[in-house]
Order: C-alpha cells, then structure tokens, then sequence
C-alpha cells in the first residue's frame, strides 16, 4: 500500500487475503499467509517494479497441497471467544 | 461452484506448508482473484495491490530470499511491529511452533533443525505461486 495510508488501510488489505483465501480453500487450492514474506521489500519492488512510496505488508504462497509433508499434519487451536469477544447491552 | 458450505471453507483452510509443484491453471488464478476483488474496504477505495509471481520469476525471488537468509542478511520490514508482543501473545505463537515441530519430528533443542523449519517460509514451501501485497 501507498505509505500515506496507514493502519485502516493495511486492515482492508487483510480482510482481503482471508476473502482470496477462502475463495482459494473453496476451489481446492492451498495457502500459507507469511509475515515472512516482507522482511526483504527492496528484493520484492525490484522483481515487480514498484516505486519505493509502495510498501510490502505481507506475502500469501498457495498452490496445490503436498500431502506427503509431515509440517501440513499441524494444527492450531483458537482462543475461547472470552479472550477475544466483548458483548455488551446495558 | 464448489460443494464446500462458506462455514466449511473457514473452518477447513489453514496454513499449508508443502506444495506440490503442479501450477494453478490460468482460468482457476483468475477466477479466485476476482473472488477476492469483491472484499470490503473503507469507502471502497480497494487499496489492495497483489503482485503474483510465478515460472522463472518466482524461482528468481525465491533464490534471491534463500540467498539472503542464508547470508543472514537482517530482515528489513517496511512497516515492523512497534515494541514488544504480550505474553498471550507470545504464548499462542509458542504453541502455533509447537504444533508445527510436534508434526515435524523436531525438538524445541535442536537449534540447527528449528533454523531448517524457518528457512522453509522463505523457499515458499516450494509452492508454485506467490502473491506479495503492497
């Protein structure tokens, strides 16, 4: 994203990589969201030729899943909804 | 259409890593792209830009990263972390690794292999597409 645009803007971008990954998921494709994927941004503006005002938030591989990898085995687990949940009325 | 209900579809995606090397057909690529083009943004500005890579160019960034994590050339984030993760935080990261080792076969001690399960975000889990967001 442009680096005027700050924490809304990256928000957006993340509601839509869990919308391509789902649709990917829906249509039998494979992903993995990394983080790691923006420790270099000058290798990624270079190969892509984007000015240096662009910034890299974050990278999605995907592709078809290998089942024979042990490391697609892992699980996670989720925090119960108190954690992360607030519902007020009164 | 896929059979897979939306609850299905959230519940069953998670983060795979292993690719087979076989490519997404074009018709496919574009079809879960415009998919996503339908996302929310604030006043629908779409601020979203997605660079994929693929082919040659891929195998071309993907050295590159192999290249510098071997060199340990420091991570250079354009927008990092702003002070230290919390404790809960930390604590759920601990075990995201937890579960990845427990299913590798690698122990919290054994240093050399837990750099090995690290280095395989940088060769993408040898998957056949990238897509960078900026």
């Amino acid at each position: 994203m442009k680096d005027n645009f700050g924490s809304q803007t990256a928000a957006d971008v993340g509601m839509y990589a869990q919308t391509l990954m789902l649709a990917m998921t829906a249509n039998g494709l494979a992903s993995c969201a990394q983080g790691t994927m923006a420790h270099y941004p000058d290798l990624v503006r270079d190969n892509f030729g984007f000015e240096e005002d662009v910034k890299v938030l974050f990278g999605i591989s995907f592709g078809y899943e290998d089942d024979s990898v042990a490391a697609n085995t892992a699980r996670t687990t989720r925090a119960p909804l108190e954690e992360s949940v607030a519902f007020i009325r009164d | 259409m896929s059979e897979l209900s939306l609850e299905q579809a959230i519940l069953t995606r998670h983060s795979i890593r292993g690719f087979l090397p076989k490519e997404v057909p074009d018709e496919l690529l574009r079809k879960v792209f415009e998919l996503a083009q339908w996302s929310p943004s604030g006043t629908n500005v779409q601020p979203w830009q997605a660079y994929v890579a693929s082919g040659a160019a891929l195998k071309r960034i993907r050295s590159e990263f192999i290249r510098r994590v071997e060199a340990k050339v420091p991570a250079k984030p354009d927008l990092p972390d702003k002070g230290k993760m919390g404790d809960i935080f930390k604590g759920r990261r601990r075990e995201c690794a937890a579960a990845l080792y427990s299913a590798m076969g690698v122990a919290w001690e054994d240093k050399p292999a837990r750099a090995r399960v690290g280095k395989r975000n940088f060769e993408m889990f040898d998957a056949p597409h990238v897509v960078f967001y900026a």
